[in-house]
Order: structure tokens, then C-alpha cells, then sequence
């Protein structure tokens, strides 16, 4: 009895293995779209509705403007040029995706030189960081 | 630290030819638990941390078995007790040495509350908590009264002064479950209740009378906003967003450019705990099954609300649903009905104080849990306390004291 019970919580963990995995990936996926369509909102990065910038110890952002609102739309990248967080602020109930904490999960890339090309453009510094 | 107590727990085992204290169902559980933590890191967003803070929180449990497979749970319900006393009187001592270090300020949302030793005000009411129903199990036993209740004045003093409304409200919960439990008359039930219930009515008082520091005075404001100011300059035409619009007070908070939002208030009301609850919960639903990986609460939730600040959701349920997901909250609370279940049979034996104090920590421990992360942090000043009187329960069934 006790054998098999063992057996079972074994097969048990062997199966959580194979679910766990499937569901970061399926997160990943989910939230890369959610991603992907800020992202075509933003158009290019250099656009003319770039408003600002942030700079966070692992990840640096921009931000776009819509009508009055300077800050509706905010894309994150990390220092590979990953975008790990998309939020869209355009109405109250912000739309957030985001990978931040597991940003080897995104495979949207941008040339990691062109935000920093944009950051100095935009007067940022690494010190303006917490 | 904790190698060391492992090292003398098994060693007060030994010498008293302790056995394996669970019941096999609080064993399976929590090795099971231990299991789904360990393999979490498998699909974890950190591996090597899920692994090392499963690695952490099984010594956690290993220290708590030994201690009750030595087979005096009242001399380690009086240790962990002593313990808490001497934190209670260490913060005092901080307090006399220096006040500011002992009493965090006023701020505008916030009154002054006093923190003696603690990290930060709820650090260490969160222990008293799950101390005080065990001193109120010694209250109700025949010898030792006075010591108890010189404890009790010693302990619930710093909770009440602390400002912790989680504290007291769960400290109060234990306490009840215990007088219900102890005291086999129904008048004397009755009257235990009423004097808990009054304590706590009390307590929760002297909580509400601090204040918030006030604004400045309005004839200050006028004179600032009298004096010249320097002329209006051109906005920069890029802004650093942090300056603004800061990440950690995104929602719930104005829109930029969009006026003030009507606030949308939940059943939680205007606590921030409502709002941080609410999207950890949001968050948890992205991998609803196993989570993120055991010990990666604070790396996986942001803080991103207005009306909050902290580092985890503060609720440990949501946090572990986090980490482990549903299956991982199921494991957990499963080793929490198998002590409960261990807890009831043995009311009926020897032990029934023991069982009875046990079973109240398990209550104040529920009921901390709702607004604390810490059952499954090995790091926690309350975690070994915690588990350590919960692993006497089903000890108290098992063996009878020689």
C-alpha cells in the first residue's frame, strides 16, 4: 500500500514536471501577445509621439503619447533588447503584459542599440535610475 | 542557526528515544508539500531559488519534527513562549535606548507605530500572535497562573502598541478556539470568550487612537503660495517617467493627462491590500495550476499600486498560489487538515491542553495568513515558532508523555 502510494506521488510529481512547463510556456505565449499588440500600437520606436523614458536597474523603458494623455502607451526592454513588459494606458483599466520576471521567456526583440541610442536622445542617464 | 538547532533538536531526540512524531497522513502531506516545492523548480522563473528556499523551508520542518519527536511538548511550548517574551523585552529595551528606532513615524496615511525589535511594525506581532494562545493555554491550566499572565501582560502590550489589527485579530481568534477548547463548562467557555472578546474590543481601541500626522497648517500654505515663485520654465520635451508616473503607483492611480478616475472600490474597501490582492490573484491566474516556483513570490509580484506598498501580496494564500498554484495551496493546506484532524482526536486524550494550545496557533496562524506571507518562508520570525507547535499536535496524539 505504502509502496504504491509512493509510486503514485511520484508519477504525480513527474506529471506537475511536464505541466508546470506547459504552463510557462503558455503564459509566455500570452503574455508575448499582449506584447506584440502594444507594440504595433507604438509603431516605431523612434516615433513622434515618443514621450519619455524610464530607466529601472534591468530594464529601461519608453513611453508614447495619445492625446493628452504622456504616458499611454509604455514598452520595457532588459539590456538584450528583450521586450519583457507592454502597458497600454489608454483607459483606466490599464492593459498589462508582462515577462519581467521571467524575461528569457520573450522572444520580441528590438536592436538593444537602438533604445539606447533613443535614451540619450531623450537626455536619460543610467544615474537618473533608483 | 538553524543547522545548530537541527543538530540539538536531534541530539534532546536521541536522548530521550524520541520516535517519529507525525501521524503518517501529516508526514505524507508534508512531504508531499516539500516535493511539489522541490520539483517546482523544474518550471520555476529562478530554479536554483525555488530549490534553495524548498532546501530552507525542509529544515524548517526537520527542526520542528525533532523537537516533537523529543517527546516534551510543554517544555518546547514554554521555550518558544520564553522566546517571544525575551523579543517582546528586547524591543523595549530598543525603545528605552532609542526611540526612533523603536517607533516608526507618522506619515500622512500612517500613525506612529511602535516597532521594538521588529524589521518593520507587523514583524513582530506576527510571532506574539502565534505565541499569545499558548500563553492563554497556560492561563487556563491550574499551576503557573501568575507567570502566564505576567507573560500575557508582557506580550500583548507590544501587539496592541504596534498598530497590527492582523496581529490582534488573530491572536484574539487563537485565544477563543483555546478557552472553547480547554474549559469543559459552558459557562466558563462563555466567560472566556467574553473576556477575549474584550481584550481584543479594547486593544483594537488604543489602536484607533494615533493619528496620522496633520497636513501643515493652512496660514503655511497661503504663505507659500504667497511667496514669488521662480519663473514658469519650458517643459523638458522628453520626461523621465519615474519623476511623473512612477511604475510601483500605476494602478489605481490618476491616468496622465486623464484627470482623477473614479476609484473603484472592492469588498475590501480602500485598503491597498484590496488592490495588490486583486491583481497577485490576476496574476496567479496566468499559471493557475503550479504557479511560478516555490520562494519566487517577491520576484514574481509587482507592486504596481497606488494605495500599497510592499514587496509580496501579504496574504499567503494568494502567495503560495503564486508560487505553486492551486495544486501547491491544496498541499499545503492539506498538512494543515491533517494536524487539525491529529489536533481533535487528541482533545479527547491526555494531552488535551497541548492539542488545544496547538490547535489555537493553528487558528491564529489561518487567520495571520490572510493578511501576512510568511508560513512558507524559512527566513520568517514566525515560521519555526509556527511549525514547531503545529508538529506537537499529532505528537500529542501519537505518544503519551512518560
Amino acid at each position: 500500500m505504502a509502496l504504491a502510494l509512493v509510486l503514485v506521488a511520484l508519477a504525480a510529481l513527474g506529471g506537475f514536471v511536464a505541466l508546470g512547463r506547459w504552463e510557462r510556456s503558455r503564459n509566455a505565449e500570452n503574455q508575448m501577445r499582449g506584447m506584440e499588440r502594444v507594440r504595433a500600437l507604438v509603431g516605431p520606436l523612434d516615433s513622434p509621439s515618443l514621450s519619455g523614458y524610464r530607466v529601472e536597474p534591468g530594464f529601461d523603458c519608453l513611453t508614447y503619447r495619445r492625446g493628452a494623455n504622456e504616458f499611454a502607451l509604455e514598452l520595457c526592454f532588459d539590456p538584450a533588447g528583450r521586450l519583457i513588459e507592454a502597458i497600454d494606458r489608454r483607459t483606466t483599466s490599464r492593459h498589462i503584459s508582462s515577462l519581467r520576471s521571467d524575461p528569457t521567456a520573450s522572444t520580441i526583440r528590438v536592436d538593444p542599440s537602438e533604445v539606447e541610442r533613443l535614451l540619450r536622445k531623450m537626455g536619460a542617464s543610467r544615474s537618473a535610475g533608483p | 542557526m538553524l543547522a545548530l538547532l537541527i543538530a540539538v533538536a536531534a541530539g534532546w531526540a536521541w536522548a530521550r528515544r524520541g520516535s517519529w512524531p507525525l501521524t503518517p497522513a501529516a508526514t505524507g502531506a508534508a512531504v508531499f508539500f516539500l516535493a511539489v516545492a522541490l520539483v517546482s523548480a523544474a518550471w520555476s522563473v529562478d530554479p536554483r531559488l525555488s530549490f534553495e528556499r524548498a532546501v530552507a523551508l525542509g529544515l524548517v520542518l526537520v527542526a520542528a519534527g525533532l523537537l516533537a519527536a523529543a517527546r516534551a511538548p510543554e517544555r518546547v511550548a514554554t521555550g518558544l513562549v520564553a522566546g517571544a517574551v525575551l523579543v517582546a523585552l528586547a524591543g523595549l529595551v530598543v525603545l528605552a535606548l532609542d526611540h526612533r528606532d523603536a517607533v516608526s513615524p507618522a506619515s500622512r496615511q500612517v500613525p506612529a507605530r511602535y516597532e521594538g525589535l521588529g524589521e518593520n511594525p507587523n514583524t513582530v506581532p506576527l510571532l506574539l500572535a502565534l505565541v499569545l494562545p499558548m500563553a492563554v493555554a497556560g492561563l487556563l491550566r491550574s499551576r503557573g497562573r501568575m507567570l502566564t499572565a505576567a507573560t500575557i501582560a508582557v506580550l500583548l502590550p507590544s501587539v496592541v502598541a504596534s498598530g497590527s489589527r492582523g496581529a490582534l485579530v488573530s491572536a484574539a481568534a487563537g485565544s477563543v478556539l483555546v478557552g472553547l477548547l480547554v474549559l469543559r463548562d459552558l459557562r466558563a467557555r462563555a466567560v472566556a470568550v467574553a473576556v477575549v472578546a474584550a481584550v481584543a474590543a479594547v486593544g483594537a481601541y488604543v489602536q484607533s487612537i494615533p493619528q496620522p500626522s496633520a497636513p501643515p497648517p493652512a496660514a503655511a500654505v497661503r504663505a507659500r503660495a504667497a511667496s514669488p515663485s521662480p519663473a514658469p520654465s519650458t517643459p523638458p520635451r522628453y520626461a523621465n517617467a519615474d519623476d511623473l508616473y512612477p511604475l510601483e503607483a500605476d494602478v489605481g492611480a490618476p491616468l496622465p493627462g486623464g484627470g482623477q478616475p473614479g476609484v473603484r472600490r472592492s469588498f475590501f474597501g480602500s485598503s491597498g491590500r484590496g488592490a495588490a490582492w486583486e491583481g497577485a490573484i490576476h496574476q496567479a491566474a496566468q499559471r493557475p495550476l503550479l504557479g511560478f516556483g516555490f520562494g519566487t513570490e517577491e520576484h514574481v509580484f509587482v507592486d504596481r499600486y497606488y494605495y500599497f506598498v510592499g514587496s509580496r501580496p501579504e496574504n499567503a494564500y494568494i502567495g503560495l498560489t503564486l508560487q505553486l498554484g492551486l495544486i501547491g495551496l491544496v498541499a499545503f493546506l492539506g498538512i494543515l487538515a491533517a494536524v487539525g484532524v491529529a489536533g481533535a482526536r487528541a482533545l479527547a486524550g491526555p494531552q488535551r491542553t497541548v492539542a488545544a494550545a496547538g490547535l489555537g496557533v493553528l487558528a491564529a496562524g489561518l487567520v495571520m495568513a490572510v493578511v501576512q506571507s510568511y508560513p512558507y518562508a524559512a527566513g520568517n520570525i514566525a515560521t519555526l515558532t509556527l511549525w514547531s507547535v503545529l508538529f506537537l499536535v499529532p505528537a500529542a496524539l501519537r505518544k503519551r508523555l512518560p
